[in-house]
């Protein structure tokens, strides 16, 4: 990042190339909304691009990014009427799927769908695990909250999709 | 499924959760196939040129500084006018040169010298003038001693004048210069910013730097597609004339109300696709040559706010 706050193009390319599946991933499942997702996805980098100036390297580069991005979805959140319904993206039941026969791809469908479930904040918590593999602390600072509340969430989300991947197994 | 109906996960599963591997994180790599769609990577890859290429806001730091240096600089000129008018009741005598301005300026009147038999010679004469002049002469030094004051308060001005025209031409030379110098570089080159040319700088001179306003942006990109003579805006499929599109942007922007406060957003949310059926809106320009509007846009963006 700070070769690219130095104008080196190549070194953000890179690090775009790295990063922004992930990235997109997260936001997909925050929103639930490929549109939102897109939405967000342009915003936390066109933030990242103006903010490459302040960027000091306290932190690997994955977590100062997804911090923006939690900031830029915690907004998205405020902005948006508290829903519970269920988008209409999330992926449709395995009935309704008859092209998805492959039990691995089903079970994976099962746990998107369990994942979009969860509360915003425990979900958060697997997909920065999953994602890029971020530490409970790091996890925390993104949050904003302890170490000990990002573990309690964590043992929540667990238990809940162990509940799915039981089922399914 | 809440947090009532589950008990939490106990420390072993969380354990080797957080070893990697677990069942469930097969499951999650399995799911995760999808990426970014790859219209967003140009886009974001082309902001980010285009970023390294524009040269940065005006750093407010400098600007509060610029503007305290500016004060500072108006308050002395005004205490320098101020000292050197004539005082109600004053009648010192000056005659002419800026020299001997100084020296009325450290004169300190004398108690009167009752019990000196030889009051000693007043240099600048004061209304208080000793009584052995006489009223009509005394009068007349007042007279061109206002004169004399008029004359240098006009010479003050004029060299005030001539100072503050010296000093725009200099801040319009930094500024030139500054902007070559950010234009080849960008992080490093925020310290050109604090440089001591615009110290002098008048307000003026920060003015010509203020970035367009966004709205002023979206006007201009939506004057720009309404003023592509020849071109053919395809939307959905279907070709519409440039007023016709311009005008078609205009009313996608005011649709969308608060939602757009900057160019990007305008580009982003009104001017890149169909909201219907997310097709790109593209431009076939009179030479044939089609591109999308959104790279049309951002282009024309990347060049106004370069200027």
């Amino acid at each position: 990042m700070q070769a690219y706050a130095g104008g080196d193009m190549a070194a953000f390319e890179a690090l775009y190339r790295r990063h922004k599946d992930a990235l997109y991933r997260y936001l997909l499942r925050g929103t639930s909304s490929p549109d939102f997702a897109a939405d967000l996805f342009q915003d936390v980098w066109k933030n990242l691009i103006q903010a490459r100036i302040r960027y000091r390297p306290d932190a690997p580069f994955g977590a100062f990014l997804f911090k923006l991005a939690h900031n830029r979805l915690m907004d998205h959140f405020r902005m948006q009427r508290p829903t519970t319904a269920v988008s209409e993206d999330l992926p449709a039941p395995e009935s309704e799927r008859p092209d998805h026969t492959v039990e691995r791809r089903a079970q994976a469908a099962r746990l998107l769908r369990a994942l979009a479930l969860l509360p915003a904040e425990q979900r958060e918590v697997i997909v920065l695990r999953e994602e890029r593999d971020l530490t409970l602390e790091q996890i925390a600072e993104i949050q904003g909250v302890g170490r000990e509340t990002v573990k309690s969430r964590l043992r929540y989300a667990l238990a809940k999709l162990r509940e799915v991947l039981d089922d399914a197994a | 499924m809440t947090q009532r109906d589950v008990r939490p996960t106990g420390d072993r599963e969380l354990e080797q959760y957080l070893e990697g591997g677990s069942k469930l994180s097969r499951r999650y790599r399995d799911a995760s196939g999808e990426g970014a769609p790859p219209d967003l990577d140009e886009a974001i890859l082309a902001q980010a040129r285009a970023e390294l290429r524009r040269k940065p806001n005006l750093n407010p730091w400098l600007a509060s500084m610029a503007l305290a240096a500016s004060l500072v600089l108006g308050v002395n000129l005004a205490w320098n006018l101020y000292q050197s008018a004539p005082q109600p009741g004053e009648t010192q005598v000056l005659s002419g040169p800026l020299a001997k301005k100084k020296a009325s300026d450290d004169f300190v009147p004398e108690p009167p010298a009752l019990a000196s038999p030889e009051p000693s010679p007043q240099p600048h004469s004061k209304a208080r003038a000793p009584a052995e002049v006489p009223a009509r002469e005394a009068l007349r030094e007042r007279d061109a001693g206002l004169a004399a004051r008029e004359e240098e308060k006009r010479l003050d001005v004029a060299q005030a004048q001539q100072r503050a025209a010296m000093a725009r031409e200099q801040a319009t030379e930094s500024e030139s210069q500054r902007r070559e110098t950010m234009s080849s570089r960008d992080a490093a080159g925020a310290s050109a910013y604090a440089a001591p040319a615009p110290a002098i700088a008048p307000m003026a001179a920060l003015a010509d730097a203020a970035p367009m306003p966004e709205a002023q942006k979206i006007d201009h990109l939506i004057n720009h597609i309404g003023n592509l003579a020849g071109a053919t805006f395809v939307r959905n499929g279907k070709d519409y004339g440039a007023t016709e599109a311009a005008k078609h942007l205009q009313y996608k922007r005011e649709k969308a109300g608060d939602r757009i406060k900057t160019a990007d957003d305008f580009i982003r949310l009104c001017a890149s696709h169909s909201f219907l059926s997310g097709d790109a809106y593209l431009i076939r320009f009179a030479d044939g040559r089609t591109r999308t509007a959104e790279d049309v846009l951002r282009e024309e963006l990347s060049r106004i706010e370069a200027r």
